[in-house]
């Protein structure tokens, strides 16, 4: 893709980030983002909160706050009917509503597959941008929510989770991560990112690289969501999970015990993941009280920056 | 076509519909064997992971795009974990009680036989500690703990510790494992002996 060059363009192309950055004034920036994707569960209203979760939480994972949503929309009217599409929307809207912001319209085409997502826009003081690529040596790592969504879905769509494993699935897909950004500001963040489509190791690989340091993670600090070691273990694991794992694996190395489940968990493409949060050691207290008074249950250091290097992830094993 | 034997076609399916359509094949009893075919690597991966799961023996054939993948089913199928019967035997130590060094190896030995009368089914024996030289070449049960795996144990050695006494390459019998399974293992499994 051709790049542009503007004294006021702070973060687009050039630099892959979560969302893209534009100074209005020196104390003011834009903050952009879109995502959208097909159905992930049944119940349209739930899809409708995902989706528009997944879509806000670029916007969080700059450290920025969301003002404004515009809906995008591929559906089948003729076969869906449209009460389905008013309750993905609802959906949708209720999670704008609870981050804050407003949807100011959309657009909407015909498609044999529904779709559904935003465009977000936020603000943020430049100065107090949190990047992707901030991260230094000596940082924690910390994950905000549990792993397993692409494992979890997959058994849902093989009929395989029964009605708690698919609440709390829902549950953490939905949440906003709103809190964990309010967190991470006020515990002086170096650098953060969502974790999405690329799984942890994907995302956290980005982190590493465009910071220029090599990281390390602890498999026995991984938040899990329940019984996903128990679905990868029987097979149960998305195409998206080899993918990434073919991907990214000449720049990890395993050390120690790590089954082979643990490591489709790493690679497993999360739907609305957790924020990556790099802290400084110092301020790791700071951060996990800042997130468990914002509502995360489970906040987890993960592993950390070890120091200047070239994107190298370093797996150890229980 | 022998009702022995079936063939799942997953070719063109999203993951989990292979896997689960090769599952229910083999789930329904009176099926020896089943053989899936599919067209792409995750979905080949996901069926060898869980029939491995599942004790079964798997052997992977690609004829062209396509992949065959023979699974049998061993004598008792199911996993260990799905019965409500089960027993686990946590082994900490590679003699049996306290006092006599010499004597606590007889007994563990002792033991191990008496447990070979029973038959394995149902058993998960894990090997903690110093435990694990238990289940490495040289052992004095290791024939023993090989007879109660073919009959349906499930034997299952700390990693860490293996590495700790050097013997990773001398593990006669079982699975590798880590502190993650232990727990699961302990928690699930409402009878343990604790030797």
């Amino acid at each position: 893709m051709p790049r542009f060059e503007h004294p006021d363009l702070l973060l687009g192309c050039g630099v892959p980030d979560d969302a893209g950055v534009y100074r209005l004034r020196p104390d003011l920036a834009l903050v952009q983002t879109v995502d959208f994707f097909t159905p992930v569960v049944d119940d349209p209203y739930l899809f409708g909160q995902v989706a528009a979760a997944n879509a806000l939480s670029d916007i969080y994972a700059m450290g920025a706050t969301p003002l404004t949503a515009l809906n995008l929309v591929a559906f089948p009217s003729c076969t869906l009917g449209t009460e389905v599409l008013s309750e993905i929307l609802r959906g949708g809207c209720d999670k704008v509503a609870e981050a804050g912001a407003v949807v100011l319209g959309g657009h909407s085409v015909e498609d044999d597959e529904p779709k559904y997502g935003l465009a977000v826009t936020g603000v943020i003081h430049p100065d107090e941008l949190i990047t992707n690529h901030g991260a230094r040596g000596g940082d924690l790592l910390v994950l905000t929510k549990p792993l397993g969504t692409g494992i979890l879905v997959t058994a849902l769509k093989g009929g395989l989770l029964g009605p708690g494993e698919e609440k709390v699935l829902g549950e953490t897909m939905a949440a906003l991560n709103g809190g964990a950004a309010r967190a991470m500001r006020e515990a002086g963040a170096t650098a953060c990112t969502d974790i999405t489509g690329f799984g942890l190791l994907g995302h956290l690989r980005e982190m590493a690289f465009n910071s220029g340091m090599d990281v390390e993670i602890e498999v026995a600090a991984l938040p899990l969501l329940p019984r996903a070691r128990e679905f990868a273990a029987q097979g149960i694991v998305p195409a998206g999970a080899y993918r990434n794992r073919e991907h990214l694996a000449p720049y990890v190395e395993i050390v120690g015990e790590v089954t082979a489940a643990d490591q489709d968990l790493l690679y497993d493409p999360q739907t609305s993941g957790g924020l990556l949060i790099a802290v400084p050691e110092e301020r790791k207290g700071e951060l996990l009280n800042a997130l468990r008074r914002e509502g995360i249950s489970r906040p987890r250091v993960v592993g950390r920056v070890i120091g200047n290097g070239s994107g190298k992830i370093t797996v150890r094993g229980i | 076509m022998d009702k022995h034997e079936e063939i799942v076609d997953a070719r063109g399916l999203a993951c989990p519909q292979p896997v689960i359509l090769t599952r229910r094949a083999l789930e329904a009893a009176e099926r020896r064997s089943v053989t899936a075919v599919v067209d792409s690597e995750a979905a080949r991966d996901n069926i060898v992971k869980m029939a491995t799961a599942l004790s079964c023996s798997v052997d992977v054939d690609r004829q062209g795009k396509d992949i065959y993948i023979h699974i049998t089913k061993p004598e008792h199928f199911g996993t260990a974990l799905e019965t409500h019967e089960n027993l686990l035997f946590f082994v900490t130590s590679d003699t049996l009680g306290k006092g006599s060094e010499e004597l606590g190896k007889l007994l563990m030995k002792n033991f191990f036989y008496a447990l070979t009368e029973q038959g394995g089914l149902g058993k998960v024996i894990i090997f903690l500690n110093s435990g694990v030289t238990l289940a490495c070449s040289g052992s004095p049960v290791l024939d023993y703990l090989y007879e109660l795996q073919q009959d349906g144990a499930e034997i299952l050695a700390c990693g860490t510790c293996l590495d700790y006494y050097r013997l990773r390459d001398r593990l006669g019998v079982g699975q590798i494992t880590n502190m993650y399974t232990i727990l699961e293992y302990l928690q699930k499994i409402p009878r343990v002996i604790y030797l």
